[in-house]
């Protein structure tokens, strides 16, 4: 227990501290170069990162290590009970701040929805994410079974429930170019339907979102070992036979969220500042379909999103293409919205009885001594 | 707090870093409805058309209950328009007579502004983006057989727009009312004053293809794809089968 109690040590509130600013800082000179997501990805979502073969810890390691030390300072620095109630919402200020940022980190999604007039959806698509995705037909509506493309590394196995297949990743890539000669002919073909047989690992992009990732996948089943390469590229989905004959569609697409609704646009209108093209105000007249018998017409515009359990739906942008407009929203979850809010208020209400704490303590010192 | 103590922390939580997460199957059903617009009737006919001949009523069939009693058709001893001589023959003007609308299974909305024109024998329907630019037309044919083969109309299709006939064509499967492949080829050349494109969708039934074709200027084609691509999606088969 006592070792433990080293985590209370204030030098180690100075060093996360002081680790988050150079975090900070190294990361901001870094995203001139390698864009934001890049940044984020290196210093702050990272347990530990290498600059050559010296690890670092990363922003999420610090920040675990930072509310520690705040949690474990709590019991025991303040064991007296009320006497600093002020100190003591400080830290619990502190403490939500850092778990709910956790929490969003863990649980937040972002991504779009893109309609048309008359179109309806009841996912959105990730604009960085990808996922292979599994399913028995490609009707409009679809049951499909998934796995993301970040939990793939070399050599780990997965299998879809009822398909008797057993796939073996090769090889990943983040973002690369399809080839359609290896140079090694000894080498076995794939199945893609685009006619890539190999991989060519490409650089990171400063825009994630235009990341082409490929995925190379050894498929075990009843017909035997085959390789399958899959890229965004892919014609259409390939098709993997199974045992009694029937077929199972796989594909690399965006990654899907389903939505908690299924939202349709009824109508689009924009209007624009006189004598030019800065939009004026957009907006989308769509119904929201939340269940068999339970729908409401919403209009989402401009700085006025409509939220919904944890979901909110931003008008990004729009798209014209001859008499049609496809209006695009995006659309983030974070459950933990709020909660900077409250740490924020109770963060205050600490320091201002704090404040007042002192003052009040003081001011008695002066009068015992008068 | 000590490098010591520092590292013996750091050392757990960089293997479990290293050892990453395991790969969970997720779960989803997409749904997604094809923008639907409200099926817009062809406009009528116009009372002056182009071409006088075209304009007799040649296929009215009277229906036998509606015609009042004693009518030519009923006791002249003629049989009535339709039966033995055909629907569509009038004495000297066979040349002259269009053949009779082709009879489909198949039903589709048509896009705004979009106009209709039944088709003949194995063209079912033509549309007509922009009326007054006849030369972008969509076709809706159904072809059997050899004739129905995909790669030998794509080719002939590439050669009508000055591409190799032999060239790469992908083809992208798109999913309406009814599974199609889609394509687009497009003649890139600043020598060509309007190039032209063509788009299509291709159903692949069992007892025959169906050709959904949009050729013309480039230009028209592009500002109508979206429209082209809800046709395509709105074609369906009725269940009666005529």
């Amino acid at each position: 227990m006592k070792k433990l109690m080293m985590f209370a040590s204030i030098r180690l509130t100075v060093f996360c501290l002081f680790w988050l600013t150079v975090l900070t800082f190294w990361g901001t000179v870094y995203q001139v170069d390698h864009g934001i997501y890049q940044a984020q990805d290196r210093f702050f979502n990272s347990i530990v990162f290498f600059v050559g073969i010296f690890p670092f810890p990363g922003g999420m390691l610090t920040m675990f290590t930072l509310f520690l030390n705040l949690l474990f300072s709590f019991f025991v620095h303040y064991q007296a009970g009320w006497k600093m109630p002020g100190l003591m919402l400080i830290h619990i200020g502190l403490m939500m701040m850092l778990l709910g940022g956790f929490f969003t980190k863990i649980t937040g999604i972002e991504a779009t929805v893109s309609l048309f007039e008359g179109e309806g959806r009841n996912v959105a698509v990730s604009r960085t994410e990808w996922e292979i995705s599994f399913s028995n037909e490609l009707h409009s509506v679809q049951e499909y079974q998934a796995v993301d493309l970040s939990d793939l590394r070399k050599g780990r196995k997965f299998s879809f429930r009822d398909s008797e297949l057993d796939f073996k990743v090769l090889e990943v890539q983040e973002h690369a170019k399809g080839l359609r000669t290896s140079g090694d002919e000894d080498e076995p073909v794939p199945a893609n339907s685009a006619g890539f047989v190999a991989l060519e690992k490409l650089n990171k992009l400063k825009t994630p979102e235009e990341h082409e990732p490929g995925v190379l996948l050894q498929v075990e089943g009843a017909n035997g070992i085959e390789e399958i390469l899959l890229t965004p590229r892919d014609q259409r989905p390939l098709g993997l036979e199974l045992a009694d004959g029937s077929v199972r569609f796989i594909m690399l697409r965006r990654k899907r969220y389903e939505l908690p609704l299924f939202m349709e646009l009824n109508e689009f209108s924009r209007t624009y500042y006189p004598g030019t093209d800065t939009p004026k105000d957009y907006r989308s007249l769509i119904t929201v379909h939340l269940g068999e018998d339970l729908q409401r017409e919403v209009i989402i515009k401009m700085n006025e999103p409509f939220r919904i359990n944890g979901w909110t739906f931003f008008q990004q942008s729009f798209a014209v293409s001859g008499d049609s407009e496809m209006s695009v929203f995006a659309v983030t979850r974070n459950f933990g919205r709020l909660i900077p809010y409250w740490a924020t208020g109770i963060t205050s209400l600490g320091l201002a009885m704090h404040f007042l704490q002192m003052q009040w303590m003081q001011l008695a010192r002066r009068r015992k001594k008068s | 707090m000590t490098v010591k103590q520092l590292t013996i922390l750091f050392i757990p939580l960089m293997l479990l870093n290293a050892c990453g997460r395991k790969v969970e199957v997720r779960e989803y059903v997409e749904v997604v409805q094809l923008p639907q617009r409200p099926p817009v009737s062809p406009p009528p006919m116009s009372s002056t058309p182009e071409d006088p001949m075209r304009a007799a009523p040649l296929t009215v069939e009277p229906i036998l209950e509606n015609l009042p009693p004693n009518h030519p058709t009923l006791n002249g001893g003629q049989p009535p328009m339709g039966e033995g001589r055909g629907a569509n023959i009038m004495a000297g003007r066979e040349s002259e007579v269009p053949p009779p609308p082709a009879v489909t299974d198949l039903e589709w909305d048509l896009p705004p502004k979009w106009t209709e024109k039944a088709g003949t024998g194995m063209r079912i329907a033509e549309f007509y983006p922009e009326p007054e630019t006849p030369e972008a037309l969509v076709t809706l044919i159904a072809l059997s057989g050899r004739a129905g083969s995909l790669d030998g109309n794509v080719a002939r299709w590439r050669g009508q727009i000055g591409l190799n006939p032999q060239g790469e064509t992908t083809l992208q499967h798109l999913d309406g009312k009814l599974h199609f492949e889609f394509l687009s080829l497009v003649k890139e050349s600043q020598e060509l004053e309007k190039p032209q494109t063509i788009i299509a969708a291709i159903y692949a039934q069992p007892d025959r293809t169906l050709f959904l074709k949009f050729m013309g200027p480039t230009e028209i084609v592009a500002a109508h794809k979206i429209d082209f691509l809800q046709l395509a999606g709105s074609l369906t088969q009725t269940e009666e089968t005529p």
